[in-house]
């Protein structure tokens, strides 16, 4: 069923942001940096690499498509719950409670992030967002496609409290936009600011895998919920290895989104009786507390690293930007159309994304893929202008 | 006070009870430390609305009702999890008891809310039945005896909301969801304290 009259998606303003705030911070890695940054061992590593970071791009696009067939029930459980259970209604026209209300937004976003990082089933989703080696603005837009199944649950007393559905998901906004700037290296320490907000500094601590970052600074605004829960950690001079302990090694942006669940299902499959496939599910990524956690050496870690041409990374580009455009016009026309149409196009552009990570990563598959894919356009456009 | 509330009070004194003895005492019965504090939380939240003071009731009202429903949908699943499976990491460690309750709880209100609300009465059915089923392995260890009996007063005040109507009394005085609470306070204690050991 089509709606009308329903809010253009806020993200749609972002996306030109988004884009021009990477470009801009790839332009000034390579002229102030010469895209270099001292690495493990006196070494140096690239701030951007185009694979990584096209691949997260990528990620980030199928993120938002994914996001928008589910945002009608999550929203609707929200406002169900609100309706059925609000001791009160928080008063829209008071300032105050806007900020109260985000205030409580970033504490159950808190505990939302840490059990994305603490129970293996949430983890499987938010795995997406760290699973790349670098760190930049492109990591930001790196969002998991999965997360929308157990993130509503956390807000849920937010509803019971009293806090309107429309100040519920401003306050959303607000906390993931704010932490789209964290992610840089451009950006040195800040002082007392590291210790009282989300900051560059305390966020490549969270994205790291050296022993002492691993589960640390969960906070969406305020890395103080960190400070007083006990999961703060300041960054060393020791340099940061970002990406995850399995790493994905892959730039596809499905897998990116399901490789951590196939791992599950495996582990799963293998346990023998309830507990241990309960254990499969619930468990800790990186083990209860009471076992003792692997030791990482930053010396030895390699990173996923693919050659591409330059004419292959120019068509790949040029693609992209193909894809930012049907991106906004589907979050655009969403609303109006119908479930299948909405499907067929998300669908479109998501083979779209498999097709040209299948083509970065030299798959035989994926030049052919990427040409029924416009033939298939270019036959629709025909017979719907015909 | 009132009879719901002093109902209400009892039920909430054996869940601290239970909560004090699985999640401060025992180190490793989280599951069942969780059940209480579920369970507790939502008859702690039942003692202020039914009470005589009546602006408290309405104001506590809602958060009563969704304590009440995530009692039932993530409240019992932790007890059945505590006692058929004490040696599961997740029903013995506190992390681990609190995002399986929290996942189960999110669920449950879900599947209530958009309409489906025999849930909350289905789910500590199915997880009451978990246990008595469990009752037949011979060498669970625990004390059989007194999980049975605890079975026994659950179902009782099941079958009691299921066939009475709110309006109904029982013994001259007693109401339906009373009833209910009453025999949670004789039931609940008597399967904690009849479960199994912790093994590893
Ligand atoms: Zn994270
Ligand atoms: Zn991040």
């Amino acid at each position: 069923m089509p709606q009308k009259n329903f809010p253009v998606n806020p993200i749609l303003y972002a996306i030109p942001v988004f884009m021009l705030t990477v470009a801009l911070e790839a332009f000034w890695a390579w002229r102030r940096h010469g895209n270099r940054i001292v690495d493990v061992g006196g070494r140096t590593r690239p701030i951007y690499q185009f694979a990584d970071a096209m691949s997260s791009l990528q990620i980030g696009v199928l993120s938002r498509i994914a996001a928008a067939f589910p945002r009608l029930l999550t929203v609707g459980i929200y406002v169900l719950v609100y309706q059925q259970f609000a001791v009160t209604s928080w008063d829209k026209s008071n300032p105050l409670a806007w900020l109260l209300a985000l205030l409580l937004y970033d504490f159950f976003y808190y505990w939302k992030h840490r059990a994305n990082h603490e129970v293996r089933i949430m983890w499987a989703g938010h795995v997406t967002h760290h699973n790349s080696e670098y760190f930049n603005l492109s990591t930001a837009l790196r969002q998991s496609s999965t997360t929308f199944v157990f993130d509503w649950m956390f807000y849920l007393p937010m509803a019971v409290l009293g806090v309107p559905p429309e100040m519920w998901i401003a306050a959303g906004l607000i906390d993931l936009l704010y932490q789209y700037w964290t992610h840089t290296e451009l950006i040195g320490r800040l002082g007392w600011f590291d210790r009282v907000f989300v900051s560059p500094s305390n966020h490549r601590v969270h994205h790291g895998q050296n022993d002492y970052c691993i589960d640390c600074n969960y906070g969406g605004i305020l890395i103080l919920w960190d400070r007083l829960f006990g999961t703060f950690e300041d960054e060393r001079p020791e340099p940061i290895v970002y990406g995850v302990r399995t790493p994905l090694a892959s730039v596809d942006p499905l897998w990116g989104n399901l490789h951590y669940y196939a791992l599950i299902w495996r582990d799963f499959r293998a346990a023998r009786g309830i507990d241990a496939k309960l254990d499969a599910i619930f468990a800790p990524p990186s083990g209860w507390r009471d076992e003792k956690l692997g030791h990482f050496e930053p010396l030895e870690f390699q990173r996923y690293e693919i050659k591409i041409g330059k004419r292959l990374a120019r068509y790949v580009t040029a693609q992209y930007a193909i894809t930012v455009v049907c991106l906004c016009v589907f979050l655009y026309r969403f609303p109006h159309w119908t479930v299948t149409q909405s499907m067929l196009a998300g669908l479109w552009i998501v083979i779209g994304l498999t097709a040209l990570a299948a083509m970065m990563a030299g798959r035989r598959w994926g030049a052919p893929l990427e040409i029924a894919r416009w033939a298939a356009a270019i036959a629709v456009a025909w017979a719907l202008v015909g | 006070m009132t009879p719901d509330s002093f109902s209400d009070l009892a039920l909430c004194l054996v869940c601290v009870g239970i909560l004090y003895r699985c999640w401060w005492l025992q180190a490793d019965r989280a599951a069942l430390g969780l059940a209480g504090l579920l369970i507790g939380l939502a008859a702690a939240l039942g003692v202020l609305r039914f009470s005589t003071w009546t602006e408290i009731g309405e104001l506590v009202k809602g958060i009563h009702q969704f304590a009440s429903v995530l009692a039932a949908v993530a409240g019992f699943p932790m007890l059945a999890l505590g006692i058929v499976r004490p040696d599961s990491t997740v029903a013995r460690h506190r992390a681990g008891a609190w995002w399986c309750a929290f996942v189960i709880g999110g669920f449950g209100i879900a599947v209530w809310v958009l309409g489906f609300k025999p849930w909350a009465q289905l789910v500590p059915a199915l997880s009451t039945l978990s246990i008595l089923v469990a009752l037949r392995k011979p060498n669970a260890g625990g004390d059989r005896l007194l999980r049975a009996l605890g079975v026994g007063f659950l179902f009782a005040g099941f079958t009691a909301v299921v066939l009475l109507t709110p309006t109904d009394v029982v013994f001259g005085m007693v109401t339906r969801v009373q009833l209910l609470h009453y025999a949670l306070v004789i039931g609940l204690p008597l399967l904690v304290i009849g479960a199994p050991r912790v093994n590893s």
